[in-house]
């Protein structure tokens, strides 16, 4: 029951997100000419869109069923069900926002350590030592083959920059 | 004679150390995705692609290209010693190859599915060299009106024969379709839908929305979702039993060959792809054996059928892919993108424009056979090895992979956060069961439709009429019309039978 009013409710979200998306972008595309010489204007296909893309959303918020979800992509993959790990998605995916934000703030190397170090001791549950000693050799592996051997400027951050 | 020409050619590039270095790190990794239970092919391709941005179009693509077929080889590993299929297309293959492995014959299993998917595999390149020239002439008459066609029908089939319903095909289509219109219109040069951002003036690139919804979103929702897994390999392989005895050959051989012929032309249809081939060409075996009732208890039969039918099938799916830029799966969706970006457009002109790189890549699929060969009976206890200790370690290696290339394709920081959006978006639609694939290719080639459409119409001086009376576009439009109401049709039929 719990999982067909999550998957009822993740479908309503998602069309009611596109469905603003869709009119948000509609008012842009309205100002854009849709006409020109013998052709279509440069407003004419991103307003075809939009409209399509708002139909099917509210197509998708009207008739959103837990029992017409798609099967898994794959048939080995579950679907979600209540009870499923999503702690480990939730830290993941926060982790990974601040990841970001540390790379402006202290630049990619120490921003990698610090993101494998947090996610193998919070999520993937290692030990300390096993955790820091894969994040350095990882982190500082793939920032020496980024940064010295494919010679990608990696950002150094406002600290260190 | 031409076709022979063609490839002895590409086959004379394949001589380059480095193209032969790069298609057995493709073929490897291929194997690696697929002995690893959660991270898919169109994932591996979309996380690896930003490492290939910028390098030579044949390098990149042979690695690319290794990755899917090689993903096809390493899926039995899992399947038979743990029964959990590494990728979809080896779920058959748990049915028998795992009880083998439990009456101590795992090591045949392995074997019989590594040469059936060598013949197959290679069966499905020689038909692909077949078709490729003749295919490649006839598209030469193709103008602005055509590929307008060409892609509509590409739409039109990633959309209605994906899995789920219509809806949600098509609502992530129309939102591919508007993202693509993001940025400077390449006809007029005015800028779209940017918000006033210099950022976007570029457009949404296609590689952070790609490794958001394929990469980053299916590590979250493989952390969230864990495959089940047995810790503990029931047998332990050691090279030599890998190899098969001259009995096991023979009662193979002949479901091998079944498998690479069914599963080419599986692979050729749009949406149906190597899961479909293998489910088939199980049945079909089941069919034709005198003991079908011994099914799913260890029949090395069961093994050699499916694992030749998915290694053809993805030979198959080159087809559409590489003669009309048409993706049958996520996985090709992914790679066209690729093709895209590294300066090729996949489609009718493509064996003529890009004849060097066309006739290369597919000489690198008959080297990549004989390499993912040579890594499935050798290589076994390695990959069982790498299954043990690279699960826990693996979303972090894919997630640092996924920041550090994306942000080295352009040195900016705005794509990381393109892509942690799509991340976001590509978790949602896993979530609500929106495929993401015509998203994807509604990114890729909808710029290129919205151009071809407004350059026939300065053709025609600006009436649509021009697409109803050339043959080829009619053509394609009526297989467009087609995909789009068969499941309306095939739902009557079904009705119609019902009632009867």
């Amino acid at each position: 029951m719990l999982e067909k009013i999550r998957a009822l409710d993740i479908e309503r979200f998602v069309a009611l997100l596109l469905g603003v998306f869709a009119i948000a972008e509609l008012t842009q595309a309205m100002q854009l000419s849709i006409y020109e010489e013998f052709t279509l204007g440069p407003g004419a296909m991103p307003l075809i869109y939009g409209v399509g893309l708002l139909i099917f959303a509210v197509l998708l918020g009207l008739t959103a069923s837990p029992k017409e979800k798609a099967p898994p992509e794959r048939p080995d993959e579950k679907m979600d069900e209540p009870g499923r790990n999503y702690r480990a998605g939730i830290v993941t995916f926060s982790l990974l926002i601040l990841f970001v934000v540390l790379i402006f703030f202290i630049g990619f190397l120490p921003s990698l350590i610090i993101f494998s170090f947090l996610h193998l001791c919070l999520v993937m549950r290692l030990s300390l030592l096993k955790a820091a000693v894969f994040s350095l050799l990882w982190g500082g592996g793939l920032y020496y083959a980024f940064d010295h051997l494919l010679e990608v400027q990696l950002e150094p951050g406002l600290l260190f920059g | 004679m031409q076709m022979l020409s063609l490839l002895g050619a590409g086959f004379e590039r394949m001589w380059d150390p480095w193209l032969l270095v790069m298609c057995f790190a493709g073929t490897f990794a291929g194997t690696l995705v697929g002995v690893l239970p959660g991270l898919g092919p169109s994932a591996a391709i979309a996380v690896l692609l930003p490492l290939t941005y910028g390098s030579d179009p044949l390098v990149a693509l042979v690695s690319l290209a290794g990755i899917y077929y090689g993903a096809m080889y390493g899926g039995t590993i899992t399947s038979v010693l743990l029964n959990v299929p590494g990728e979809s297309a080896s779920v058959v293959t748990t049915y028998d190859g795992y009880p083998m492995a439990r009456q101590g014959r795992g090591g045949a299993a392995l074997g019989v599915a590594a040469i059936g998917s060598f013949i197959a595999g290679t069966m499905g390149l020689i038909f692909l060299t077949l078709v490729a020239v003749p295919l490649s002439k006839f598209a030469l008459d193709f103008g602005p009106p055509e590929y307008f066609a060409v892609m509509i029908l590409a739409f039109v089939m990633v959309s209605s024969l994906a899995r789920g319903n219509l809806i949600k095909c098509f609502l992530a289509l129309f939102l591919g379709l508007l993202l693509s219109t993001v940025g400077q219109d390449v006809v007029s040069g005015a800028t779209r839908l940017t918000w006033g951002s210099t950022d976007l003036v570029d457009g949404v690139g296609f590689i952070p929305a790609v490794v958001g919804m394929f990469g980053m979103a299916e590590v979250i929702h493989d952390l969230i979702n864990p495959s089940e897994f047995v810790e503990t390999p029931t047998q332990k392989i050691r090279v030599r039993d890998v190899f098969l005895t001259w009995a096991d050959f023979r009662r193979s051989v002949g479901a091998m060959f079944r498998g690479g012929l069914l599963g080419f032309f599986v692979g050729i249809l749009p949406g149906a792809g190597a899961t479909i081939a293998s489910f088939l060409s199980y049945g079909l075996e089941r069919r034709l054996s005198k003991t079908p009732e011994k099914f799913g208890t260890g029949m090395i039969e069961g093994v050699a059928g499916p694992e030749s039918a998915n290694n053809s099938a993805s030979s198959g799916a080159f087809v559409p892919l590489l003669t009309l830029g048409i993706p049958g799966s996520s996985t090709t969706a992914v790679l066209i993108g690729a093709f895209v970006l590294l300066g090729i457009q996949p489609g009718p002109r493509m064996m003529t424009e890009h004849a060097d790189v066309t006739w290369g890549l597919i000489a690198s699929m008959y080297v990549g056979n004989v390499m993912l060969l040579a890594q499935n009976i050798l290589l076994v206890p390695l990959f069982i090895w790498l299954l043990r200790v690279g699960r826990q370690v693996m979303p972090v290696i894919v997630a640092c992979i996924c920041v550090v290339g994306v942000y080295s394709i352009d040195n900016s920081m705005w794509e990381v956060w393109i892509m942690v959006i799509f991340t976001a978006l590509g978790y949602a639609f896993k979530s609500a069961g929106i495929p993401a694939a015509p998203l994807v290719i509604a990114l890729v080639l909808g710029q290129s439709a919205e151009y071809s459409l407004r350059q026939s119409l300065v053709i025609s001086m600006g009436s649509p009429g021009i697409f109803f009376t050339r043959p080829i576009c009619i053509v394609l439009f009526a297989i467009a019309l087609l995909c789009l109401t068969w499941p309306l049709i095939r739902d009557r039929m079904r009705g119609l039978e019902e009632a009867e």
